[in-house]
């Protein structure tokens, strides 16, 4: 249980200052022909509609202080009406009681909440964790650089796709196969798509680093694998090469702008984990309010600069990228 | 006097009733078809009956222990005739005559609660032709009574919903308790308070559904006992737990997605143990389901006879049943009772 101890105190601690949605950028144009309030956020996400395009996504659970976490979290989560993801059930799966878990149902009432648990699970352990939280959805990462980095972790992969495809096969709510933060490759996502998976979260580099956050746990870091992985903003240009799946982003979002730009690029949806982390954790639940309500208000600014009264619209408008990203494109032969 | 009177019986399908309920492990939720029994009595020369499968007319004598039709029919019979001999109302031959709806034209069954629709409707229609008033619950009772000999395989939800035509929240009552008591008249049965007896009416409308038909019965009785002679292991109660948590949350949220949750619940419960309660039929239909973006709820304990698929607009439900169709499957839609 100190593992997950570790991963809340490391990722408060952790501030990436490499982003690669420093390298997107929209083309200006002076004479907007919208008002602030003709923007509308409606999204659909997981298959049901909110009224914005965000949702907080996996943390944590299992230890004391996740447990006044989750429950400032969702509360959050209801009041605005977005879709929370809970850290990994793993654990919880041993002891079904866990109440850092059971406050997020609780506090969300009849919101849209999102098990999860690891691709290393069976189908029948993945129900469980669904059935316990009563979820309307299950996120199933696939962390396997970080398991290969902590000294205790997963050594054998083999059975992940299988446990995946069985996942898809015998759970009725939907499924979204998320990274945790090494983003994803469109060979990946072409391979989830073929086991029947129709949701990714792609996770990328760019936020909590679990690389740092496990090698800071070893004796012997492997400090080679920082950086290891692809960037949020990479893995939204790989998903461009793969239609059939619904793209979730996520992933060092730090400000609306991220956001905007995420869903520019094709993202459904956005989550957010370290800010809404560092938001409960820094302010109290009616602080987080006000804050999130800006958060909100100002992607609402920044469409209206765009001339963009919906997601759908954002999704037309030109975007502009520095050449390192323009490289990556053509090494990758994305369009 | 009346001469003659028809009544309408609802058949039943359970939402929630798996094979726990029947020992009060778990509530079910049970909701009434707008398929049933019609039954009617009228003054006759002599006793007699006339079902759909008999389409002969039978003569009965009550004071005689030969079976008349068959068990279910025979025991509604003595226990309401003996309901009016101990009330000491005078009786006169009637004959009855039976329509059900709830079998298929070559009498098949479709698994909508035929047997427990006929003995409510045989004793509540008999009663109302002699004037005789019953509550709600004393009719309940009163027909448990008859099928009393099912006591260790049946939850008895099927009559509880015939007889209040409405969607309920049922717990059946204390068998040990219903066993113990000694030989009393059936006023005194029906009047006492049975333990742990819950019948809760409740607003539950399916808005896009679909009933589909399995082609499949198993013994029902069989796959009782054998669920209740295996041992329950600490998996099972861990997972009864979760079942009834996902259950009071449905209750709450009334969110049929959560149905699709307490079926992948079953469904490894069932895998969980070392025999395997649920038809292997699920598998395709569960498929065709999924795809539509349905959600699977099995009916009952899942031995056979049907399936819930759930949808959250028209449209998947009409496509969902076009592919089950196509599949060959038996499915029927609007066959709940709207209330």
């Amino acid at each position: 249980m100190n593992r997950k101890r570790d991963h809340i105190t490391h990722a408060l601690a952790q501030d990436e200052t490499d982003n690669d949605f420093d390298k997107v950028h929209f083309v200006h144009h002076s004479i907007p022909s919208i008002a602030v309030d003709d923007v509308s956020l409606k999204s659909e996400l997981f298959g049901q509609v909110f009224d914005s395009p965000i949702y907080i996504n996996a943390m944590t659970g299992g230890v004391d202080e996740a447990y006044e976490i989750n429950d400032k979290l969702s509360q959050l989560a209801h009041h605005f009406n977005i879709p929370m993801a809970v850290g990994s059930l793993s654990n919880a799966l041993k002891n079904i009681e866990k109440e850092s878990y059971h406050i997020v149902r609780e506090k969300m009432k009849d919101g849209f909440v999102l098990a999860n648990i690891g691709a290393d699970k069976s189908y029948k352990q993945a129900i469980k964790a669904v059935s316990v939280l009563k979820a309307n959805a299950l996120q199933v990462h696939v962390n396997a650089i970080q398991e290969l980095i902590m000294p205790e972790g997963e050594r054998d992969f083999t059975e992940w796709r299988n446990n995946i495809h069985n996942m898809v096969k015998h759970i009725d709510v939907p499924i979204i196969v998320k990274e945790v933060g090494f983003g994803m490759s469109q060979e990946t996502m072409t391979l989830l798509n073929k086991l029947g998976v129709t949701m990714v979260d792609i996770s990328g580099k760019g936020g909590t680093n679990f690389a740092k956050i496990e090698n800071l746990r070893r004796q012997t870091p492997l400090y080679y694998l920082n950086n290891h992985g692809l960037s949020t903003v990479k893995s939204l240009l790989e998903a461009r090469n793969v239609s059939e799946l619904d793209v979730y982003a996520s992933g060092g979002i730090r400000h609306p702008l991220d956001v905007v730009k995420a869903l520019a690029m094709g993202a459904k949806g956005v989550g957010m984990s370290s800010y809404f982390l560092k938001l409960v954790t820094q302010k109290t639940v009616e602080e987080a309010k006000k804050t999130f309500a800006h958060f909100i208000h100002e992607i609402k600014l920044i469409m209206t600069a765009l001339n963009c009264r919906s997601i759908k619209e954002l999704k037309e408008i030109a975007i502009v990228f520095d050449e390192d990203i323009l490289s990556y494109m053509k090494q990758r032969d994305i369009q | 006097m009346m001469n003659k009177l028809t009544t309408f019986t609802a058949g039943k399908l359970y939402l929630m009733g798996e094979y726990f309920v029947v020992n009060g492990d778990a509530t079910a939720i049970i909701l009434p078809l707008n398929l049933g029994v019609n039954i009617t009595v009228e003054q006759s020369d002599k006793y007699t009956i006339k079902t759909a499968a008999n389409k002969s007319m039978h003569e009965f004598n009550l004071t005689q222990d030969t079976i008349i039709i068959n068990n279910i029919i025979d025991c509604s019979l003595r226990t309401i005739f003996r309901l009016l001999k101990e009330r000491g109302i005078a009786v006169h031959p009637i004959q009855i005559t039976i329509i059900s709806t709830l079998e298929s034209m070559a009498n098949r069954s479709y698994g909508f609660g035929s047997s427990g629709a006929v003995t409510v409707g045989i004793i509540k229609t008999i009663a109302q032709f002699f004037d005789v008033t019953l509550t709600k619950e004393e009719l309940y009772k009163l027909s448990i009574i008859s099928l009393q000999n099912h006591l260790k395989t049946s939850s008895y939800g099927d009559i509880a919903v015939s007889v209040y035509n409405k969607a309920i929240q049922y717990h059946v009552f204390d068998k040990e308790w219903f066993q113990s008591i000694s030989k009393k008249t059936l006023d005194e049965l029906i009047k006492l308070s049975w333990p742990e007896l819950v019948i809760n009416p409740i607003d539950l409308s399916l808005n896009h559904y679909l009933v589909i038909n399995t082609h499949k019965k198993t013994s029902s009785t069989k796959m009782v006992e054998t669920f209740f002679n295996s041992t329950p292991d600490i998996s099972y109660q861990t997972n009864l737990k979760m079942y009834n948590d996902l259950y009071n949350e449905f209750i709450a949220s009334r969110n049929i997605d959560l149905l699709g949750v307490i079926n992948n619940l079953y469904q490894i419960m069932n895998e969980e143990t070392p025999f395997g309660y649920m038809i292997n039929d699920y598998k395709e239909i569960h498929a065709i389901i999924k795809e539509h973006h349905g959600i699977m709820k099995v009916s009952g304990a899942g031995g056979g006879d049907n399936v819930f698929a759930l949808f959250h607009n028209e449209k998947s439900k009409t496509e969902c049943q076009y592919d089950l169709l196509k599949k060959g499957y038996l499915v029927f839609t609007d066959i709940i009772e709207k209330r």
